[in-house]
Formats: C-alpha cells, structure tokens, sequence
C-alpha cells in the first residue's frame, strides 16, 4: 500500500488491507461500520477488519495505468456528548508505511472518513 | 582530533536538516521544484479567455501550496542555526542567511501575487450555471506509477463564481475556544464549524484535508445551510439533574425538591428564602465531588480528569459520592454576611448513587440494533456518494463551485496569521456556495441527508433511553441548630427522564430523626403538660418537574420548574429560642412554581420561585412566598480554563 496524499492510495491488485480501530477518548459505547465494495460492515470492538483489494470489484475511475479506483468509508459512532475519539493504523499486506489517523467527537452526529484506493 | 569529528558531524548535520541548501532533493525539495515549474508555465501560458479564471484559481492553490513548503524551510533552517547555535560557521551562517533571505522574497512575491489574483476573482460577475456536467472520464494516461493528475478541465467553460472571504472580513461568529466544553451550549454546526477550525489550525499548511474527516464535516455543513435540519441547527440540551443548593430538607433552602445529580467538581449556590420554617434566611451551599475537587487542585485538565474516573475503580465508586455544606448567613457574630465560619454551618451532607440506569454499556443490544441498522445504511450512502463528490484521481471537489471555494479558502488559509485562521475559515464556511452546487451534488446531498436524519433519530432514541434512565440517590444530611436539638435527615432521591428529553421528574422520600434528646426531655419535665417527645420527627415525600424552553443559543435554557411537597410532622415544632411549641404537630403542603433564568452561557442561572403552602410548621396559617437567588456551576467555569 502507498500513500499517494492523505486518504489516497495504490495498491495491488488482491493485495490486503488490515484497518486496527481503538476508541481512545471518553468511554462510548464502540460504534464503527464500514463500506466497501458494495458491503457494509459493523467492525467489532478490538477486531482488525481486513479487506482484500479486488480490481474487478472496483468501479471507480483512475489514471493510473490499467487501473480502478475503489473508495472504503469508516463512519465512527459516540453514545457519548463529547470527549470521544478513535484512533486507526491502517497497513497493506504488500508492504508501504503504515498510515495512521484519528477523528475526535464533535456534537453528536457521527465522524466519518472515506479512502480512495487505487487497484492497479 | 576531536574537533575535526564535530565539524564532521556539525556539517553532515547541516546538510541533512536543509536539504533546499543542498539542491532541494527531500520530497519537499522537489515538490517546491514542481511548484516553481508549473507556475512559470501557467504565468507564461498563453491562456484562452474561457480558461483564464480557472487557471487563475489553479495558480492562487499552487502559490498558496509553494508558499506553505517555503515558510517550512525557512523554519527549518531557523531551527538548524538555532540548533547548532555556537558551533555554527562563518560560511555556513551565510549561507543560511542568504537562503532564508531568498526564500522570503519567494514567499512575499508569492503573497502579492496571491492577492492580485484573489482581488481580480473578486471582481468577476460570472453567475453559475445550473447544468449536469459530465464528470471526468476515466482516464489511464498515468504511468503508473507518478500521481495522478489533476482533474479535467472540460467542465471550465462556465466557471464558477468566486468565492473570496476577504482576510480582512474574517470575523469569528463563534468563539471557538468555548465550544464542546460542559455546560456550554451550541449547535451542531457551531461545533462542526470550530471542529474543523481547531483541526486546520493545528496543522503545519493549514490545509482542509479532503481525505481526512474535514470532507465529511464539511458536507455536514452543506446539507446545514442547504436543508436545515433541525438536529444541525438547533442546540443541545442542557441537564436537568444537578443539584447545586441546599437540600429541601435543609429548612433554610427555598427549594422543595432536591435532585440527585452532583457537580463533577464544584458547584455554589445562594438562595433566599427557607421554606419549611418562617425566617428569610440566606443559604450558601457548596456542593461537589470529593475526586474532582482533588484532581482540581492537582491542576488536572477537565477532560483528563472524566476520563481517568472511568478507568480507576477507585475514582469509579468516589465519582459517585458527593458532599455539601450549607451556610446560614443570619447566624454568627455578623449576621447577614458570610464568613464562613462554623457558626454558621447549618448543615453538612453527603450521598452515594445507589443505582444508575443512565450507564451506557446497559444498552449494548440497542446500540448494535442501532449499527447494524441507521449506522450501516448512512455509512452505504456516504460511500456511494464519495465518487459524485469528489474526483478519485485528485480528491478534490467535483463541483465547480465548491472546487473554487476550496481553492480560495484554501489560498485565504495559507496567507493568513495563526491568529486569523479561525476567522477565516469561520467567514469562509458561512459562504459555502450552497445556491450554485450542480444537480449531481444537490442529489448526493440529498442522500446523505436522509441516511442522516434517519441516523440521528436512531441515535437519538437510544442516547434518550441512557441519559433519562432511573438515578436512585441515598442522601445524609446532618442538620446543625443553634438553640434546638440538631437532626439526622435519611433522603431517597429517585429521578427519571421521558423520551425526548423534554421533562425531568424527582421524587424525595425522607425521614428526621434529632440526635440528641436530652434537652427535649428536659424541656417537657419542666412542662409536663407536653407529650413526651420521640426520636422521629417527621417524614415527608415530595415530587417534582422540570421542563426546559427557549433558545440556547441566545441566552441558555430555561427551565420552568413545579413541585409539590407533603410533610407529616410528629413532633410539635421547636423555634429559634429552642421553646417547643404545643400544637404544631399535623400535616404540611406545599405547592412551588417556579423559572430558573440563565445568564447566557456564564454558568449563573438564577432560580425565581413563588410556593404556597397551608403552613408552617411554626404557625398554622396559610403562606404564600417568594423565593430568588443564584447558583454557579463551576465545571463550567473550571472547563473554560483548563479544559484538557
């Protein structure tokens, strides 16, 4: 996995991406889906999610040669009125520096993140 | 020997901590290079007139870019001379100093040019045009392996207006530093709005970084000023629960009610007015809790401090424990002052939370009904959204409008101080170009609006179904008299939220017993025609309501507030001189309307009350009384100062 800019990378074809989410604010109640390739996903507290990056599954555009673009969207849930955050490491099984973030809790809707992967 | 070794390592260090010296071959050394390059060639284009203003908007976003990178190597070349201080040489000060000096130049040319651009995008009159432009085609030009390139340009022949919030013009609608603190109280777009400020501030080129959460908060926004939904518009509740005065029971308090909830530090309250008995007196009740008080005085940060009686089973039990202590000003040497003194301690209190229905982890099956349902489709449609909003090549915006007024927000961001970012970028996302957004883009918001609304009722359900679960209090009040014989009080407060948030109802159950009974048994020896006294002296039950209104954003809550108290007194009442008087046993009611008025976000409220009541349990006549006085949340005052 390399990191192009911050929320966008390329990646190889199969290759596997292991996203580690903690809650590391005010203590919620752990709340973190995920969607990707058209599945949608309640990621467990203290489970890594793990997603294998397949090409024929992406439908985004890309400049890069022969290649799809796939977006993945982390949305992060608070019971909490305030003081929640997560922290996540996200690493590809092909190698690249891992690539770390964190959201904290504003009001009471939800944080949300989306990556844009390019398949190559 | 041992010179030559750090003139070795003093220029190695030199060397690798300013690689611009050196031929700038760092990746910042050579993205300034790509800088440099491509705004020469757009300066130098011969640009067509439909093309010209995005070119424009092109060159401000890379200047501000170039700019960024050069006040960073001015830094750190700032750092590296600071660093080796002494050791430094004749050469390598000049050089230092000639870099730093061209680099300025750079970066003041750069301004200028900036604002020249941002002047002549000022002055256009270009109106948008409302039409679906095709989005750019896939491309597979790459080479595989530089980034991509930046977006098409076919959609540039009706550009979109500007969008220039003016430095100068920045102002700061929302004190930034005051929002998501305890007790304060502002809108979900006030917070996204300083969530984003504090997050741009904080990083070195002062970017919106559309591939972190910034793009979620910012379509939050859009849909905000577009739609305006109610949960984006309006505030937060305030809570209902904290008692900050004396408790009802105290005889000075003007308060029929007592609730169960406590300060998380500290919490003052005076009030006029006592109740039960017939005198004016003026209670001053300190009330707080024993590890937030401590963790205070260690100069803990408030944040810290909630998060670390989560996690210690210590502070977890301490946490739930509160004190008080209640000062009648009209005792002592100087009556109606306050000198607090034991004189005039009237009363001492503490509690424990018996049981707490409002603990979130009770609600582990709702929550992940919640995800598995609200949470999942929301997270499907943002997902589903991303590509219509923004290009998957360049992460930025698809939208005409709201790729120019990233550009120029961005380019206001970078030439601005430290100091003006908030109001920059406060001016900049009140001017979000919500009326010129293209079809596709009102669409997608639209989407994620719903999955929102949706989200947020959800949420909302199960957060109301924590925050109005039962609360049962155990209270202890030792009551301390001048002349009468002091008192033990064992109080039951029990609390309840409805659904939505709207009312809070309390009740209280009580009992008083008097400590000592030598002196009542003395005092009906000497008046045998009295009943012998006994160890209870009454019990009393009493139920209230709160119910806040109005606007929060303008003045705070208000909170309209009715209770009623019965009391059955089993001995005959004892006044001030310590006299039992005959008679006076029987049965109390009192009925208390009431409206506690906030000072706009300070922390003051002042409760203004009117009670009625049969009697006294002095003299039995019917009463009627006004009640006033103020208290001070002091978590709030506390988090102001030092939040984390």
């Amino acid at each position: 996995m390399q990191t192009i800019k911050r929320g966008l990378f390329k990646v190889s074809d199969g290759e596997e991406i292991t996203i580690k989410i903690r809650s590391t604010g005010t203590k919620t109640l752990f709340g973190v889906n995920c969607a990707v390739f058209g599945e949608d996903l309640i990621i467990p507290e203290g489970q890594p999610l793990k997603v294998t990056m397949d090409k024929s599954q992406a439908t985004g555009e890309s400049n890069f040669q022969n290649a799809k673009s796939a977006t993945l969207t982390l949305l992060f849930s608070f019971t909490s009125n305030q003081g929640g955050r997560y922290d996540w490491t996200m690493t590809g099984s092909e190698g690249g520096d891992p690539f770390t973030a964190f959201t904290k809790q504003i009001g009471k809707l939800p944080k949300s993140v989306t990556y844009t992967f390019h398949i190559v | 020997m041992r010179a030559i070794a750090i003139t070795v390592i003093l220029i190695a260090t030199l060397f690798a901590g300013a690689p611009i010296v050196r031929g700038q071959s760092s990746p910042d050394g050579e993205r300034i290079r790509q800088l440099r390059e491509e705004i020469q060639k757009r300066e130098n284009a011969q640009i067509p007139d439909d093309l010209a203003e995005l070119n424009r908007s092109k060159l401000i976003e890379r200047r501000a870019e170039l700019r960024t990178l050069l006040k960073n190597e001015i830094l750190k070349l700032q750092k590296h001379q600071t660093d080796i201080a002494n050791f430094i040489t004749a050469q390598e000060k000049e050089r230092i100093t000639d870099a730093i000096q061209t680099y300025t130049a750079e970066v003041d040319r750069l301004g200028a040019a900036m604002q020249k651009d941002l002047a002549a995008d000022s002055g256009t009159s270009n109106r948008p045009v409302l039409e679906t432009t095709s989005n750019p085609s896939t491309t597979s030009g790459g080479n595989g392996s530089n980034p991509p390139t930046s977006a098409s340009l076919s959609d540039s022949t009706n550009p979109a207006p500007a969008v220039t919030p003016n430095i100068a013009e920045g102002t700061e609608a929302v004190n930034c530093e005051e929002v998501d603190k305890p007790g304060k109280e502002f809108s979900e777009v006030d917070r996204i709005v300083c969530g984003l400020v504090k997050a741009v501030r904080g990083r070195p080129d002062k970017a919106i970084e559309i591939g972190e959460d910034d793009r979620f908060e910012i379509v939050k926004l859009l849909i905000a000023r577009k739609m305006t939904p109610k949960y984006l518009i309006e505030a937060s509740e305030a809570r209902l629960d904290k008692q900050l005065g004396a408790s009802s029971v105290n005889g000075v308090s003007p308060n029929l009610i007592t609730h169960g909830g406590v300060p998380f530090i500290l919490g003052m309250a005076v009030e006029n007015g006592g109740l039960t008995e017939t005198g004016n007196d003026t209670a001053i009740t300190f009330r707080g809790n024993p590890i937030g008080l401590i963790n205070a005085f260690k100069t803990k940060g408030f944040m810290e401090m909630v998060k670390e009686s989560e996690s210690d089973p210590l502070q977890r039990f301490l946490k739930k424990t509160s004190f008080a202590f209640t000062f009648n000003t009209t005792r002592g040497r100087e009556p109606g002052v306050f000198t607090g003194s034991s004189q005039q301690l009237a009363s001492v209190s503490a509690r424990i939370e018996l049981i707490n229905k409002r603990v979130p982890t009770l609600y582990i099956k709702d929550w992940e009904n919640f995800l598995g349902n609200e949470a999942k489709r929301l997270t499907r449609v943002i997902n589903d959204n991303a590509g219509k909003l923004v290009d998957p090549n360049t992460l930025e915006w698809r939208d005409r409008a709201l790729r120019n007024w990233a550009a120029q927000t961005q380019a206001n961001l970078t030439a601005a101080s430290d100091a003006e970012v908030s109001g920059v970028l406060q001016a900049a996302l009140n001017n979000l170009p919500v009326d010129d957004l293209e079809p596709n883009t009102i669409s997608a918001l639209t989407d994620i609006e719903n999955a929102l609304d949706a989200y947020q009722t959800g949420r909302e359900s199960i957060v109301d179904r924590i925050n109005n679960g039962t609360v049962l209090t155990f209270e202890y009040l030792n009551k301390r008299e001048v002349n009468e014989p002091d008192t033990s009080n064992f109080m039951i407060i029990a609390e309840k939220g409805t659904a939505g948030g709207r009312v809070n109802f309390t009740f209280n159950g009580s009992l008083t017993i008097f400590n000592n009974m030598t002196s009542l048994r003395n005092f009906v020896a000497a008046n045998p025609t009295l009943p012998q006294p006994r160890r209870v002296r009454d019990f009393q039950f009493a139920g209230g309501m709160d119910i806040p209104f109005g606007s929060m954003q303008k003045f705070g809550k208000f909170v309209f507030f009715a209770s009623g108290k019965y009391e059955r007194l089993l001995e005959n009442a004892i006044d001030d001189l310590g006299l039992i008087l005959p008679n006076t046993t029987g049965d109390i009611a009192h009925l208390q309307l009431g409206l506690k008025i906030p000072i706009a976000k300070s922390g003051f409220k002042i409760p203004v009350s009117v009670t009625f009541a049969n009697r006294t349990e002095l003299i039995k006549e019917n009463t009627v009384k006004g009640n006033f006085g103020f208290s001070l949340d002091l978590d709030t005052i506390f988090s102001k100062f030092n939040p984390f």
